[in-house]
């Protein structure tokens, strides 16, 4: 068919066109040129970005136009291979509701139901204007009327915020390992991310279903562990897909994780079960030793059944055979439920007890710490003028949790409270990055508390229901049209760094926010955006930059054309650890000394069933999405539309209610109502419901309107709440809500 | 019936592409001038002339509105979006592209899909304006500018915007005309 195109078009017009007949088709040059590009095909190398895994990619182009998105064989991560979510990628990247231009608002009244009169402008109005807003509210209210809604990178954007002196970052992660990343800074001196599965004899899972909602780097591990005959044993109120694999499953009372867990500490110390030689050396369990032997003496394995309905004998079969079978590891990570009750810093404190006591820290068979390429920062490459001090209040209320704070963290759930009781009108000024309404328990008070912000900006690749109440909205690249250097993480006994590149350019005007930092940062703080000899810092020489000083190559250039980079060395276990005694802590002193506890004590999960709510009530996120932001992807959308409550069958006999029929689930709160999905993988005093559905925005034409919202039952809370509980890593509780269910 | 001059391809192409009322303005005069056909024919610029708003941003509001989502169903500008995974990028793109490359051209703007219905009807009114093929133009319009009744069908379940329900109007008239 080209051929005859060709002819006739030659016959047409000789060289292309015919010369033009009306002045009305001289428009066409504005929008036509002649064609410089040929047809042409390329495998290039890239790097996920859906989740912090990162999994290396293949992606096939053709004609400009992403065809094909597979593993990168050579990848540590995913090990040549893609999950659904990672496969169906490009989906995000054609999306025809993406956001595409900048816009602002010309409605001021704002709410979901408001219509915001969005209309087109430059990204040179969008960003003049939303500098003089920062600029105006920074010196009339100070750097804490702001608040910038946003995960700590990429760096050029905390410096833009340091050099602002914000005082108010704040991301999701109380929602999913804060818990741990702060208690692990001083038990081991740091969170780890990888678990060596691969060379675990005992894999014990509390609250996680590691295979199907995890990294596929721990679930190959978790597979090829359970090849070679490791035994796994996983407490989860339901029977998930880890379940099915595993050895031994329990149906635990949720949130009574930590009893377990206290209690096989109690059997491992009190047995002398422990690895001698690796507690001896490396751990400061000598120095405390009459401390902790007298604190988890009264922890018992029939105690812990009473609060678990997890029989004692198991739980004491099941420590010894953890410290004596091993090497034995116990992982805690995000979208586990275990991680997400108000007892999570205490749980996370004795997993990682469980974990030293079994020698495997740093070992092969544990955790470990991901040996990875330095890639120098933004401030090793340019180092900035002195940054500001931060000054101001915290509107979430986390200048109480101190160890929050060194971590520098956030935390959504108390941020609502901060915003409308704490301090009304104090923000005056928030910037969106990525997350959503949906991202936040009890989301219609976090609506409530972003409608009386006076300036909102909104940066993201989708038009959210948070974009609906923004006064700008910036289009986002995708991570298929992004550049970055991404280390290993999850697996990485031996350094790797995948290129991400974009594979092909940016689609509309869709900007990195690594641009947008940069840019606003000319225009606010310039000091902190020139390089030494005075020109402005440019992505593109940052990234060349530190392909650079990594040893990576002479430039991003080369090192995208060769996409990966592997470097061989042995794995040397630790012998030191970044704890402040050098050594891993049970009993921990810096604890103590801010009042807390320095060894983990039994607390309940925030609430408990009543007479008026019965039923415990837990959120999940389905193993093809990912959190929020995936549900308008055509494939995701095609195998999980909405969402549903899942009921056991025997508390649907009890409560009269049948499959697929709608029921009313109710918490102090809100309420939801949704069909029923009847299963018997659950515990029957349980209702779960998946999270990531109810965008209430019309602008997301799949996932608009589809399924409930999970967050509309689960308290948010007040900082308070989190001092009394002992929660001092500041887990996020989104699984702690307790309901009714009545069927319709 | 005769297919319509290449001026009104070019118009619609325009009015799709842009939300400058003044230009849209100045091409309708433009048209009048250049189009000598009928009574109907000057019905219709009388009719999208009268449509334009006068307040400045109200095109501009609703062309965000209608085609670059916020609230309000999208109805895209692509070609792939109406295929059955309404995904841009897709199989009418690259046919898109084809018949851009064979002509010696592609869209000035990279980052903008090659399907755009804005582009297509310009690519259509360059193609008429320069006397090719019946066949060609035929097939073209079979291959990319058929759909746009689904356009037309979207726009028209969702605006109020008299302009936006003229220019439809005048999408209809140019897509229904088969023989070529």
């Amino acid at each position: 068919m080209r051929s005859t195109r060709r002819d006739w078009l030659r016959m047409a017009g000789g060289a292309g066109l015919a010369s033009l007949q009306s002045r009305l088709l001289a428009g066409f040059e504005d929008w036509f040129q002649p064609a410089t590009t040929a047809p042409d095909e390329q495998v290039l190398i890239t790097a996920c970005g859906i989740c912090d895994s990162a999994c290396g990619i293949r992606a096939t182009v053709k004609d400009g136009v992403v065809r094909f998105l597979e593993g990168l064989p050579d990848d540590f991560q995913g090990q040549g291979k893609l999950c659904g979510k990672g496969a169906a990628g490009a989906g995000f990247l054609y999306d025809p509701d993406r956001l595409k231009y900048p816009m602002k608002r010309t409605n001021p009244r704002k709410g979901l139901n408001e219509d915001p009169g969005f209309i087109r402008i430059s990204w040179q109005e969008a960003l003049d204007t939303i500098a003089d807003r920062i600029r105006s509210y920074r010196a009339r209210h100070g750097p804490e009327s702001l608040l910038f809604l946003t995960r700590p990178s990429p760096d050029v954007w905390v410096r833009f915020m340091r050099a602002l002196g914000v005082v108010n970052r704040v991301d999701h992660r109380d929602e999913c390992f804060q818990s741990d990343l702060v208690v692990q800074r001083y038990t081991i001196g740091g969170k780890p991310w990888g678990n060596d599965f691969e060379n675990s004899r005992y894999i014990l899972l509390f609250g996680f279903d590691m295979v199907t909602k995890t990294k596929l780097a721990h679930a190959h591990g978790v597979l090829a562990a359970k090849q070679r005959g490791a035994k796994v044993v996983l407490f989860n109120p339901e029977f998930n897909t880890t379940a099915r694999l595993a050895d031994e499953w329990y149906p635990i009372r949720p949130g009574a994780d930590l009893a377990v867990a206290l209690a096989m500490i109690h059997v491992i110390v009190n047995e002398n079960l422990f690895n001698q030689e690796f507690v001896d050396r490396f751990t400061n369990f000598r120095q405390y030793e009459r401390e902790i032997r007298d604190h988890f003496a009264r922890y018992t394995p029939e105690w812990a059944e009473g609060l678990s309905d997890v029989p004692a004998e198991a739980v004491r079969r099941i420590a010894r055979e953890f410290a004596t079978q091993g090497p034995a590891i116990v992982p805690m990570h995000k979208k586990a439920l275990a991680a997400n009750y108000m007892n999570a810093t205490q749980l996370a404190h004795a997993i990682s007890i469980l974990n030293i006591l079994a020698g495997t820290i740093d070992r092969p068979g544990g955790r470990y710490f991901a040996r990875t390429v330095s890639i120098p920062g933004v401030d090793a490459i340019y180092p900035p003028p002195a940054y500001p001090r931060v000054e101001g209040r915290r509107v979430d209320g986390t200048d109480k949790l101190p160890l929050v704070r060194e971590v520098e963290c956030g935390s959504f759930s108390t941020l609502a409270d901060g915003m409308l009781n704490k301090y009304p009108g104090m923000i005056k000024f928030a910037f969106w990055n990525t997350y959503t309404l949906l991202g936040f328990p009890h989301p219609s008070q976090m609506e409530e508390a972003l409608r009386r912000v006076e300036f909102t900006v909104v940066m993201d690749t989708l038009p959210t229901d948070t974009a609906l109440l923004a006064d700008i909205v910036l289009p986002s690249v995708t991570y298929l049209e992004s550049s970055d250097l991404v280390p290993r993480e999850y697996s990485a006994r031996t350094p790797q760094v995948v290129v991400r590149q974009p594979v092909v350019p940016a689609m509309f005007e869709t900007r990195s926010i690594g641009w947008v930092a940069i840019e606003l940062g000319k225009r606010l703080v310039p000091e902190y955006f020139r390089t030494p000899t005075g020109e402005w810092i440019s992505p593109a020489a940052l990234l060349d930059e530190r392909v650079k000083r990594a040893g990576l190559g002479s430039s991003f250039a080369e090192f995208r054309s060769v996409g990966i980079h592997t470097r061989q060395q042995p794995f040397t276990p630790r012998t030191t650890f970044a704890t402040p005694s050098g050594k891993c802590q049970i009993y921990v002193p810096e604890f103590a000394a801010r009042g807390y506890d320095p060894l983990p004590v039994w607390k309940p999960k925030a609430e408990q069933p009543s007479a008026e709510y019965p039923y415990y009530y837990l959120t999940f996120i389905p193993a093809i999405h990912r959190r929020n932001s995936t549900q308008n992807n055509p494939i995701l959308h095609e195998i999980m539309p909405t969402n549903a409550a899942i009921i056991s069958r025997t508390l649907a006999h009890r409560l009269g209610i049948r499959e697929g029929q709608m029921v009313r689930i109710r918490s102090r709160m809100g309420a939801i109502e949704l069909p029923a999905h009847l299963s018997e993988t659950l515990r029957p005093d349980c209702v779960m419901v998946a999270h990531g559905f109810g965008h209430r925005t019309r602008m997301l034409s799949l996932a608009g309107g589809q399924g409930v919202r999970d967050g509309d039952v689960i308290p948010s809370r007040a900082i308070e709440e989190y001092v009394a509980a002992g929660n001092f890593g500041g887990a996020g509780c989104i699984m702690d809500a307790v309901v009714n269910i009545e069927p319709l | 019936m005769p297919l319509p001059a290449a001026p009104w391809y070019a118009f619609a192409g325009t009015a799709l592409l842009t939300t400058d009322s003044q230009q849209l303005a100045g091409l309708l005069e433009q048209l009048r001038g250049e189009i000598v056909e009928d009574e109907a024919a000057e019905a219709r610029i009388r009719r999208l002339a009268d449509a334009l708003p006068s307040e400045a941003l109200a095109l501009e509001k609703e062309y965000t509105r209608l085609f670059l989502n916020p609230t309000g169903s999208p109805c895209a500008l692509w070609q792939s979006a109406y295929s059955e995974m309404s995904q841009l990028m897709g199989p009418a793109h690259d046919s898109a592209l084809e018949w851009y490359r064979a002509a010696g051209v592609e869209p000035a703007r990279s980052n903008e899909p090659a399907d755009h219905a804005g582009l297509l009807l310009m690519f259509f009114a360059r193609l008429l304006d320069s006397g090719a093929d019946p066949n060609e133009l035929s097939r073209f319009r079979r291959e990319h500018l058929v759909w746009l009744e689904k356009l037309a069908d979207c726009v028209e379940r969702h605006t109020a915007l008299p302009f936006y329900r003229e220019l439809m109007a005048l999408l209809r008239w140019l897509v229904s005309v088969e023989e070529i």
